[in-house]
């Protein structure tokens, strides 16, 4: 579903992804994982539009979105949600919903699309006409997913979910993922500095080390490599 | 007690006038985060377009919603040509853009109008109403300054809260790039924002025309007035311009008729450091928690 | 607000042309590594080569060059505020008008000796910057400009509402400034005042050329960058932005009663909110926080009208497009510059510099590889 070749993104002189390739198969998890400040966001990034990559593709089910700006590519179903989860606190909990299926969701469809988040995340639905400042960090990353989900993506690029949650709800959010993987064949395309929680859910991992690819095999052959595991993963 | 029911209509009046341009101002900062300084400019042209339209066509009507098209028209190509250019750099550069735009626009008035102020016609008559002995200084061209600005706002507030647009804008002017990664092309957005600044600016220069005369520079005052109002209420918040603009133009009115026309800018003075010492960010200001 | 601090130009090209290789004997230039010695040096030089001008400056270019000069002393302060603590202002033509009513009054109804009145004017403004500096340490951004814009348009109305004091609208006229008899009896009054607004000009320079060096300095500069950080690190946030404001307010008030000086007149038209606009437009067409950039400010801000109107003058046009043609040129050439060069004047050439001299540095290498 999503191919990158030879991607390179940069701020400035700094190479923050440094020719990197990988492929992401429809309706798998494949997690991105990697130090602090190996090029995971900035990766994302490259391929969601915010940044313009330097040199290298970027296809999207065939298409070739190298060069478009990130309003353009969440039409076509790719879907970001930015590092700490970009909710913005002076809407509601309902207007952020409503502001993640403009793109891609007809006035029809929204209610529906609506009560699917609410489903998903019932709490949410507790908090619809309040601020989006007075919900917790955990509600908070679930309300960036749910506004994702709004505009029924065929993909999903998520920027650490897990950052500054407590355990138990981190491993709630990434239940959450595998369960959409399960009843919508979502694809999802996973940055986690938490390598083990993200391995246990994806089905490939892919290694990143100063903006290099430096392994990517299925998760359960990485979770089982000693050295790759200390080196990188921390674990 | 007439007096002070003079003055407090007269106020009002006023206030609504100074409200609209900082109305304007408050669109412009929401969504660029620059203070306008070619607001008064922008809105003398299209006061003089409407009076050049009225000469030539006999209807006030006609000049009216001329001047407020092509204020929208004026505020989309200023921000779309000029303040693109300065957007993402230090906030001073985009200050000294507009006062160049300024004074650019107060040129061009000039050469094309000259320099000579003429008269512009109220909408409606401005001879005041008569309750019992005494005549106030308060007619139908009052009531309907009042009224086109409070019909404007809430026009405005519709469309911010109600709609898809509004919630585009908004979503622009709070996270820019959170917006884009939901579709939003938040260019247009602000260059929208600046349109309807420039057209709330435009009305403000209709209903204030009557009263100052159509000039190059008649209009700076009211135009630092209305920034006044807008700081007063605070840059962020539409509501804040509003009761800004009310408060100001109440307050003028009283220092005016009991203390002397002499004293109001100084009046100003003091009122806007009042607030700002208790409400650094003026009355009303929404306080983004600060991430350190 | 990131802006680069930049010391005068001279000592950092000197030292630069220094090569950085290891064991190279010769030697450019170098001035001494103490920055007071440094600066007195330069001024110096700077007092030398003004002298050297005014001697030879027929009297109207010498009345440009006390102009120039007393804008210089008013910017080189707003530089200060604005470009290394972060502070709008738009109150700097008030602050100014303080200066120059302090200075007429002085002068004209209590007979001090000018250099004293002068001095005492400077004082008098940096209270009055004492008063506004406190109020202003509380406020930000667009806030600072309103409050800041609401005392240049509220002062000026002291002067219709006490036109005894004041002289109202016609303002109070000085009698020009007369030359020591040491200097002959012919000296002419213009190269006498523009001595006079040099002399303040250099010492303003002399001052925060130092100052922009020294510790108080940093603390301004921090304060810009992260309030909170500086907070943590020990300042007095509110503090330092009142004495930013202290010492810029002295200077315009300095600037001030050099205009008297060279204008003989303190009249509140001359010290509209155009001023104020006027003198913000000055820092940033030079390059903000730089004092060379306030240098070109000061140079833009008496010249650009004219050479506008000389422009205007040339084109035989119908009368409403002569008389505005003048504004309309200024008004473009202030978009241009700041839409080409954002970092102003300054940082323009210094970017010219940069470019010229990596260009040298690659030249050699291409040799070697060839």
């Amino acid at each position: 579903m999503l191919e990158v070749e030879d991607l390179v993104a940069a701020y400035g002189p700094v190479r923050a992804v440094d020719g990197v390739s990988l492929s992401v198969p429809a309706g798998s998890i494949t997690a991105v994982l990697g130090a602090n400040g190996a090029g995971k966001s900035s990766l994302l990034r490259a391929v969601s539009g915010i940044m313009r990559p330097r040199s290298g593709r970027v296809r999207f089910c065939g298409e070739d979105i190298t060069r478009q700006g990130a309003e353009d590519i969440v039409r076509r179903g790719l879907a970001h949600v930015p590092e700490g989860g970009g909710v913005i606190q002076e809407l509601t909990v309902e207007e952020n919903l409503r502001l993640g299926s403009l793109a891609r969701c007809s006035r029809a469809e929204r209610p529906k699309a609506l009560k699917d988040v609410f489903d998903l995340f019932p709490r949410l639905e507790q908090h619809r006409k309040l601020g989006a400042s007075s919900l917790s960090g955990g509600e908070r990353q679930m309300l960036s997913i749910g506004r994702a989900l709004m505009g029924r993506p065929k993909m999903l690029l998520l920027d650490e979910p897990s950052l500054g949650l407590a355990p138990l709800l981190a491993s709630r959010i990434m239940g959450v993922i595998a369960e959409l993987r399960q009843k919508t064949e979502l694809t999802v395309l996973l940055v986690e500095q938490n390598a083990k929680s993200a391995l246990r859910v994806a089905d490939r991992g892919v290694v990143l080390g100063v903006g290099r690819v430096v392994a990517e095999d299925d998760s359960a052959k990485l979770a089982a490599d000693d050295k790759l595991r200390h080196a990188y993963l921390g674990f | 007690m007439t007096r002070f029911i003079d003055l407090t209509l007269n106020g009002i009046s006023n206030g609504a006038i100074y409200a609209a341009v900082a109305l304007a101002f408050v669109l412009i900062w929401r969504a660029t985060r620059v203070v306008n300084f070619a607001a008064g400019g922008m809105l003398m042209i299209t006061t003089f377009v409407a009076s050049s339209v009225i000469s030539s066509s006999g209807s006030y009507w006609l000049g009216f919603f001329v001047a407020l098209a092509a204020g929208l028209l004026l505020g989309a190509v200023v921000e779309r040509l000029l303040i693109r250019r300065v957007e993402g750099g230090p906030p001073l550069n985009a200050v000294i853009v507009t006062i160049g735009l300024l004074i650019l626009f107060e040129a061009i008035a000039g050469m094309i109008w000259s320099n000579t102020p003429r008269s512009f016609p109220p909408a409606f008559s401005i001879k005041g109403y008569t309750v019992g002995s005494h005549t106030y200084l308060f007619g139908p061209f009052d009531v309907f300054t009042v009224l086109a600005v409070v019909g404007m706002a809430t026009a405005l507030l519709v469309l911010f809260r109600l709609t898809d647009l509004g919630l585009m804008m908004r979503a622009s002017a709070f996270e820019p790039v959170v917006a884009r990664l939901q579709g939003v092309r938040v260019g247009n957005m602000l260059t929208l924002g600046w349109a309807l600044a420039s057209m709330a600016g435009s009305l403000a220069g209709l209903l204030i025309g009557p009263q100052v005369f159509v000039g190059p520079n008649n209009f700076d005052p009211v135009a630092i007035f209305g920034f006044t109002a807008a700081v007063l209420g605070g840059l962020d918040s539409p509501l804040g311009a509003l009761v800004g603009g009310l408060i100001l133009g109440l307050s003028l009115s009283y220092v005016s008729g009991y203390a002397g026309a002499s004293l109001v800018t100084l009046a100003a003075l003091a009122i806007l450091v009042a607030v700002l010492m208790v409400r650094p960010s003026g009355l009303f200001t929404s306080a983004r928690a600060r991430r350190i | 607000m990131s802006t680069r601090m930049q010391t005068p130009t001279q000592p950092a090209a000197t030292e630069l042309a220094r090569p950085p290789e290891a064991g190279r004997k010769r030697r450019a230039v170098r001035l001494p590594e103490q920055t007071l010695a440094r600066n007195v040096l330069i001024t110096a030089v700077l007092a030398l080569i003004l002298f050297a001008l005014s001697e030879n400056f027929d009297p109207f270019t010498n009345l440009r060059l006390a102009t120039v000069a007393y804008y210089f002393t008013a910017l080189a302060g707003l530089t200060v505020l604005t470009g290394l603590n972060g502070q709008i202002s738009l109150g700097h033509g008030a602050l100014m008008a303080v200066g120059a009513y302090s200075t007429a009054i002085l002068v004209g109804r209590s007979g001090l000796p000018l250099a004293a009145a002068l001095a005492a004017s400077a004082a008098i403004t940096a209270l009055v910057g004492v008063a506004v500096g406190a109020a202003a340490s509380r406020l930000r951004g667009p806030y600072l400009a309103g409050a800041t814009l609401a005392f240049a348009i509220g002062l000026p109305g002291l002067a219709d509402k006490y036109p005894s004091a004041f002289g109202g609208e016609n303002g109070l006229t000085v009698s020009p400034p007369t030359p020591p008899t040491s200097l002959g009896a012919n000296f002419p009054l213009e190269r006498w005042q523009a001595w006079i607004s040099c002399a303040c000009a250099l010492i303003v320079f002399l001052v925060l050329a130092n100052l922009l060096r020294s510790g108080v300095g940093r603390s301004f500069r921090a304060v810009r960058d992260d309030e909170v950080a500086a907070q943590l690190a020990g300042l007095n946030v509110a503090r330092v932005q009142v004495l930013a404001f202290v010492v810029s307010s002295a200077c315009a008030g300095l600037a001030g009663g050099a205009l008297v000086v060279t204008t003989q007149l303190a009249a509140p038209g001359a010290f509209q909110l155009s001023l104020s606009l006027a003198l913000l437009t000055g820092i940033v067409l030079g390059g903000l926080g730089s004092l060379t950039g306030a240098l070109w400010g000061a140079l833009a801000l008496v010249y650009l009208p004219q050479w506008s109107d000389d422009i205007a003058h040339d084109f035989s046009l119908s009368t409403n497009v002569q008389s505005n043609l003048p504004l309309a040129l200024y008004g473009i050439v202030l978009i241009v510059v700041i839409v080409a060069a954002p970092q102003g004047i300054q940082g323009a050439l210094h970017g010219i510099v940069r470019r010229s001299r990596a260009r040298l540095r690659k030249n050699p290498a291409t040799q070697e590889g060839a």
